[in-house]
């Protein structure tokens, strides 16, 4: 089976190595169909990096997603068997994961109190901008997929004012000018660059082994499945 | 608010001596069922619902003091089942105070006025009595007239016999912000219990009533409204600030599922209180061969509606430890609480 490794932003991937951009935020599911279109794959990868709502998670740890919410949409789900060959390939590469839910939003979540109310509303160990979209133009196609997402922000961190308005990797360059004179929003930016490294070396080595997991697992032919699984 | 001071002052010289010692994980209170058996059919109960030769299964004293050695937690609070209908229920107490553990004795108070005269005060038994409203709501939740009217004779009595006495509240669907306000009121100013326990009910599939539990947002709806009268700050519960803040989604918590153990006649019940997933011979393998990291809020479905203390007052103390802030927090609310005994 062909397997294709998407991330949204070209820092995520370059990261991951084999992965190709798709974009970010709800653009990301054109550019997954430009993909899709140009290279058939027969199953798909997601991931990249998230912010925390699970409170007892750090940077760096891997969430799998079994579940993908965003609101007001209905609930999608990986197949069951993908999942699980993905559970067993981490769980014996020894990698610390934990297998839950994934939140998709408009815009990036930067305050802890915000983070508080969407893990009380949703149970969601992570917050993105993409996954929902993307997993919903896969299920679309029928294309098997999964999701894995690597924590940068922990739910106990404020993000810097200046990210709160980032939708592309475009903003960034924008957003770092602002934060130049903005002193008092150096020390979060500092906190973030001090996690990426290991958040990147983390979501390599899921890549890797999630990948290989959905290349062998076993392809079951099932409905678009709804609710909680 | 606030837990007594030298059972404070124990756990958190026992945390600490976890941590000095590496330890990842390790257990703080152990939740002991010596039986299942029981004289109530409580409408959110989902521990009775076993056959009969499962029902009529006990754990002997030595059982229980065992189990108490092995898992080593500072604190034990014997649930079941009733509790009482152990015939020896007093042996039992007796054994874990002799080993200095922290012991809650959580009981329906049916038979407590039968038991007080076995057993004897001491700083380490709490009687913790299961009391969901006032009369008229208790009685309808426990399924029987009159429970109520013995539930507060037993702690007036225990009271009068120089126990500490504390209770046990689940909060449904139907009991109402006011009502358990009332409670409330009622417990500190004229019962008097040296403290209370609130917890919202936890969605057991086997209950013989599943409309009376709440779901997540309705708890913390409820909680926030509960813990927003005037009179709260004077309430004293047996929590942690933080937990009582988790309770009105101000924070963001995950279980802590292998903080309270569970040892059952069947063996340690994997992986919590609530939940059975099977179970295991020894404490040892329950906490090295469960995969903790599948269970908790968002990764298990059974977990969606949990907010029950067996799982986050572990995680609520666990952060108070931590967090020099959070100590202090959690050292004011405890010297509110009486010590009943010296």
């Amino acid at each position: 089976m062909t397997v294709l490794i998407v991330a949204p932003t070209e820092r995520e991937a370059r990261s991951i190595r084999r992965a190709r951009s798709c974009g970010a935020g709800a653009a990301a599911r054109d550019g997954l169909a430009r993909l899709l279109d140009a290279e058939r794959p027969s199953a798909v990868l997601i991931a990249g990096w998230c912010g925390g709502l699970d409170p007892s998670l750090a940077s760096g740890d891997l969430i799998l997603s079994r579940l993908v919410v965003a609101p007001g949409n209905p609930e999608l789900l990986p197949r069951p068997l993908i999942l699980d060959a993905a559970r067993r390939e981490l769980r014996r590469r020894r990698l610390r994961f934990v297998s839950s839910r994934l939140l998709t939003a408009e815009r990036p979540v930067a305050r802890r109190s915000a983070k508080v109310d969407l893990w009380n509303e949703f149970g969601a160990a992570g917050v993105d901008m993409e996954t929902y979209y993307l997993a919903a133009e896969l299920e679309a196609r029928r294309i098997p997929w999964l999701a894995v997402r690597v924590v940068l922000d922990p739910a106990g961190w404020d993000l810097p004012d200046s990210l709160a308005s980032w939708t592309a990797e475009g903003d960034e360059r924008a957003a770092i000018r602002r934060a130049v004179l903005r002193p008092w929003e150096w020390l979060g930016y500092a906190r973030l660059a001090l996690a990426l490294p290991k958040a990147e070396r983390s979501l390599r080595r899921a890549a890797a082994f999630a990948s290989r997991a959905l290349a062998t697992a076993p392809v079951e032919e099932l409905p678009v499945v709804i609710g909680d699984g | 608010m606030g837990i007594p001071t030298s059972q404070a002052l124990a756990v958190a010289t026992y945390i600490l001596r976890q941590r000095l010692k590496g330890r990842k994980r390790y257990p703080l209170v152990l939740m002991l069922e010596p039986l299942w058996r029981c004289n109530l059919e409580c409408a959110g109960c989902g521990k009775i619902q076993h056959p009969d030769h499962i029902l009529d299964m006990r754990l002997t004293p030595e059982e229980c003091w065992a189990a108490a050695e092995e898992c080593g937690a500072p604190v034990v609070s014997i649930a079941g089942g009733e509790p009482l209908i152990h015939p020896e229920i007093d042996r039992i107490v007796e054994g874990l105070v002799e080993r200095k553990k922290y012991v809650y004795l959580c009981t329906n108070a049916i038979l407590l006025e039968r038991w007080l005269p076995k057993l004897k005060p001491s700083k380490y038994l709490t009687i913790s009595v299961h009391l969901d409203g006032l009369r008229e709501l208790h009685d309808a939740m426990v399924d029987r007239k009159g429970v109520f009217d013995k539930a507060v004779a037993g702690i007036r009595e225990a009271k009068r016999r120089g126990f500490r006495v504390s209770t046990n509240t689940t909060v449904y669907a139907d009991s109402s912000p006011d009502q358990m306000r009332e409670l409330f009121n009622f417990l500190m100013d004229d019962l008097r219990v040296d403290g209370m326990m609130v917890s919202p009910g936890y969605d057991y599939p086997k209950a013989p009533n599943q409309s009376v539990f709440l779901r997540r947002p309705e708890m913390i709806a409820t909680f926030r409204k509960i813990l927003s009268f005037p009179e709260a700050k004077r309430w004293r519960f047996f929590h942690t600030p933080a937990f009582l803040e988790f309770l009105q989604g101000k924070r963001a918590m995950q279980c802590t599922a292998w903080g309270n153990p569970t040892r059952t006649v069947l063996g340690w019940q994997r992986p919590c209180y609530l939940i059975s997933d099977g179970y295991v011979k020894s404490f040892a393998e329950l906490i090295d061969d469960t995969e903790w990291d599948r269970y908790g809020y968002g990764r298990d479905a059974r977990c969606t509606n949990c907010m029950a203390h067996c799982g986050y007052e572990a995680t609520a103390v666990r952060e108070t430890i931590a967090s020099p802030l959070e100590g202090i927090r959690a050292a004011i609310s405890t010297i509110g609480a009486r010590e009943s005994h010296a």
